[in-house]
């Protein structure tokens, strides 16, 4: 059914149109030239409304035209199905193509009703004329704009060749820039980078453009949206070799993502330089710490003093507990040095000595006193002369203050007990030279009383002198020995005395004197000795005096000859030998038997006590001495002493 | 109280020994002087010396080793030391060592002589007492072994009886070879012997 309805050439028995016409000629022929035209007609408009909105782009609403266009074509398809039903009986067909139709026109209606509000909108030919009034103005402004648009391109023709000449200026800059430039965008991507930048890396000409920054410095610490901050780094060059680098990045551009600018510079001298110098310092430092010298540094300028660690320890102080200033060290200065120190030390500051150097006593933060050796320099001066800067070193010399006086100590008892043995020697002398001859003159005086007494008796006169005489030679030994107990009081004080510690000390007074003669000394000393019952002052004295008198004998001997032997024996159970040898030219041989006896000396300018005194003090030890020379090859001294206590004591 | 011999002066200084000779000859004694211990060593003629006057301080040899020297060689002499002032302890020690005295210089004549004296007296003694000891000694060694051994029983106090029963031999035969040691050692007495024994030979 339905395809017999769309069967467009069915028929279904109608009829044609013009059968309702009564197939009256003429009306056919109205019937089929109007509709013909009219077909003709509405075909015809459709393409000029379609040519007409074609060339009239700017047409507004275009679309209406173009259904306009659809609504007229199909009116005109509908007369010309009215011609062809006039003699075909296509109904359906004709239906349809009204039925389309009604569909446009009816579309066509209700879109225009609706546009006729906006259509209305449309502005009219006045609106025009005010507007093309307008445009007019508007294309006037434009000229003018368009003119200065053209001084605008001129200036900025000569701005573009003040930049080119700028961009040449910056290329140059890069170029030449020791330091190394690199511009790289927000991902750290390089955009350029300087030669002296792509040398510092490795790379050649422009070969660096293209690379991420993260190549050339995979140091995890590398931030460069940090801006503005110098940081120390470490790149990596081309071949891999890694470098110690300091960089700057600086953003300059406004997109999102950045453009940065870096700077940098190869620090691998500096580093090197910096690590030379830690060396150094740490060298000093450790010099210092060796030296154990504490050390101190004076900015005059500020009166602040910074002092070492060890400065503060040596006195016993935490270095925290010292102040760093001026004050602080005046108030640990030993009062009594204070004044000579500072005097010591203006002068230097003054620039009249070369060097300031003091010893003088610190207190320690136990209250004792400390000797320190202390010794500086000013650094630094202003033109004027102002000493800005000065510093220096602090050294413990306490031990050798300590030795020194004691030596101090040892040197005035020596003396003294030399002063004490030549006052007691020369008294000795004089009671032996004057007792010898008293001694001779009572016996004399005795023997001729008993061998003339019968003579005597007959001349009283002369008994009384013989008796005077007697009993004033023994006034005169009286006056002797009162002079002698003044002069040797008993205070001989012996205690036990190691053999190593005389030689020691007795060498200790000497040795200065054995270098200075170029005299080898050999001290042949076998190990336990028993000690001697002794006075050690004495005894020193003694092995002084002879080897003082060793080195002189050695005078006119052959410097590589000049040998001085000390060496000590135990002899037997009760004595121990000390020989003191020389290989000076030996003692003339009239003198040998004289020379222990006092005012007896081989030396022009010699007293003659020396031995005189050397013998006094061995006897006093209950001792001997022997002197023991070769013509020609030497002298060698004996000292013979006691090893028993007794035997000593009881020569007091 | 008269006394001989010769004293022997051994200083170094020619004053001392010159007076001292001086002051000894005062009282009739010979005297002898060297003026070193070496000297008086090396002189045959210093054995006579019956007393030495020593310096102690001498160059050389001193006094004390000349001293110690004499000991060595078992001459008992009786030795002064003449000391200075200031040597009482080397006298001290030399007195300790078996000298006789000491005589500090200046000394007084009179104190001089007195120990010269003393030394002398102490001197002829031992001298008397050297002969005796000789003499017994030589008589001694004359004895048969037989006496010897009866002599020396006899001093410890045996009976006549106790020896002959020791010896074997009958108290007869001990009391011949009694006389017999009486006739030999030029005594009459036997308590002389047995004196002189003790005195002479028990201490050797």
């Amino acid at each position: 059914m339905t395809s017999g309805l769309f069967d467009w050439s069915a028929t279904q028995g109608l009829v044609p149109h013009a059968s309702c016409l009564l197939w009256n000629r003429d009306l056919l022929r109205l019937f089929a030239v109007s509709d013909s035209v009219i077909a003709f007609s509405y075909y015809s408009i459709p393409f000029g409304l379609a040519y007409f909105a074609w060339r009239r782009a700017d047409l507004a609403y275009r679309w209406m035209v173009l259904l306009f266009a659809a609504f007229i074509l199909a009116c005109g398809t509908n007369h010309m199905l009215d011609v062809w039903t006039l003699w075909h009986p296509s109904y359906v067909l004709q239906g349809t193509v009204k039925a389309l139709t009604a569909g446009i026109s009816l579309a066509t209606a209700v879109l225009l009703w609706r546009l006729i509000p906006h259509a209305l909108a449309l502005p009219g030919p006045a609106q025009l004329a005010a507007l093309n009034r307008d445009l007019s103005q508007e294309a006037e402004q434009r000229r003018q704009a368009v003119q200065r648009l053209r001084v605008e391109a001129a200036q900025r023709e000569r701005i573009q060749h003040e930049l080119s000449l700028n961009e040449a200026r910056l290329r140059a800059i890069l170029d030449t820039a020791i330091e190394g430039i690199i511009v790289f965008d927000g991902n750290g991507r390089i955009e350029t980078a300087n030669p002296a930048a792509a040398s510092m890396f490795g790379y050649e000409g422009t070969s660096l453009v293209g690379k991420e920054m993260t190549r050339l410095i995979p140091d995890p610490g590398f931030e460069w949206h940090a801006e503005n901050v110098v940081r120390e780094l470490s790149g990596s060059r081309r071949d891999g070799g890694a470098f110690p680098l300091e960089i700057a990045v600086g953003r300059f551009s406004s997109a999102d993502s950045g453009n940065y600018v870096g700077l940098v510079r190869d620090i691998t001298l500096r580093k090197a330089s910096e690590a030379a110098l830690r060396d150094s310092e740490k060298r000093l430092e450790l010099a210092l710490l060796g030296s154990d010298l504490g050390t101190w540094d004076w900015n005059l300028a500020t009166g602040r003093i910074v002092f070492s660690e060890r400065w503060a320890t040596m006195l016993g102080y935490e270095p925290s507990e010292i102040r760093s200033d001026f004050q602080q060290w005046e108030k640990l200065v030993h009062p009594d040095d204070l004044p000579r120190v500072q005097a010591l030390l203006d002068e230097h500051l003054r620039g009249l000595t070369p060097l300031y150097e003091a010893e003088h006593r610190l207190v320690t933060s136990g209250g004792e006193w400390l000797w320190v050796l202390s010794r500086g320099r000013v650094m630094e001066r202003e033109p004027g002369g102002t000493p800005l800067r000065a510093s220096g070193t602090h050294m413990d010399i306490t031990a050798r203050k300590q030795l020194e006086r004691r030596l101090a100590e040892q040197n005035e008892e020596l003396a003294y007990a030399q002063q004490f043995t030549t006052a007691g020697e020369i008294a000795a002398m004089m009671a032996h030279e004057l007792n010898q001859p008293l001694a001779a003159l009572s016996n004399y005086l005795g023997g001729a009383k008993l061998r003339f007494g019968p003579v005597l008796a007959d001349h009283p006169p002369l008994q009384q002198i013989i008796d005077s005489a007697l009993r004033l030679s023994d006034r005169a030994a009286g006056v002797i020995s009162g002079i002698r107990n003044l002069v040797r009081k008993h205070d001989f004080q012996p205690a036990w005395v190691t053999i190593d510690q005389l030689f020691e000390e007795t060498l200790q007074l000497v040795s200065p004197d054995l270098q200075l003669r170029r005299v080898r000394l050999v001290v042949d000393l076998p190990p336990h000795l028993p000690p001697v019952w002794g006075q050690l002052v004495l005894l020193k004295q003694l092995f002084l005096n002879l080897v003082t008198n060793g080195v002189e004998a050695m005078r006119d001997t052959f410097r590589s000859r000049r040998v001085l032997t000390l060496s000590a024996r135990q002899i037997d159970a009760a004595a121990l030998r000390i020989d003191v040898a020389d290989t000076g030219s030996g003692i003339a041989s009239g003198l040998e038997d004289r020379m222990f006896k006092p005012f007896v000396s081989t030396k022009p300018e010699g007293l003659g006590l020396g031995l005189a005194i050397c013998r006094s003090i061995v006897e006093l030890h209950g001792g001997e001495i022997e002197a023991e020379s070769v013509h020609g090859e030497g002298t060698t001294f004996h000292v013979t002493l006691p090893l028993r206590r007794e035997e000593a004591d009881c020569a007091v | 109280m008269q006394c001989e011999g010769t004293v022997v002066v051994v200083d170094d200084d020619r004053d001392i020994r010159e007076s001292m000779q001086w002051l000894v000859e005062s009282i009739g004694l010979r005297s002898r002087a060297f003026k070193s211990a070496e000297d008086f060593l090396a002189h045959p003629d210093a054995s006579e010396a019956s007393c030495l006057l020593l310096d102690v301080r001498m160059p050389g040899m001193g006094g004390l080793s000349l001293l110690r020297q004499l000991q060595v060689e078992r001459r008992h002499l009786p030795v002064i030391m003449l000391t200075a002032h200031g040597d009482i302890p080397m006298a001290v020690q030399a007195v300790k060592s078996g000298a006789f005295d000491f005589i500090e210089k200046p000394g007084l004549p009179e104190q001089i002589l007195e120990r010269v004296r003393d030394a002398l007296r102490a001197s002829e003694e031992t001298r008397v007492r050297d002969v005796a000891k000789t003499t017994f000694n030589k008589l001694f060694n004359q004895l048969t072994e037989r006496e010897q051994g009866i002599l020396v029983r006899v001093v410890q106090g045996q009976s006549n009886k106790k020896i002959g029963t020791d010896l074997a031999i009958s108290e007869r035969t001990v009391e011949k070879h009694r006389e017999s040691i009486l006739k030999k050692m030029h005594t009459r007495s036997f308590a002389q012997v047995i004196r002189d024994f003790s005195l002479y030979r028990s201490g050797g």
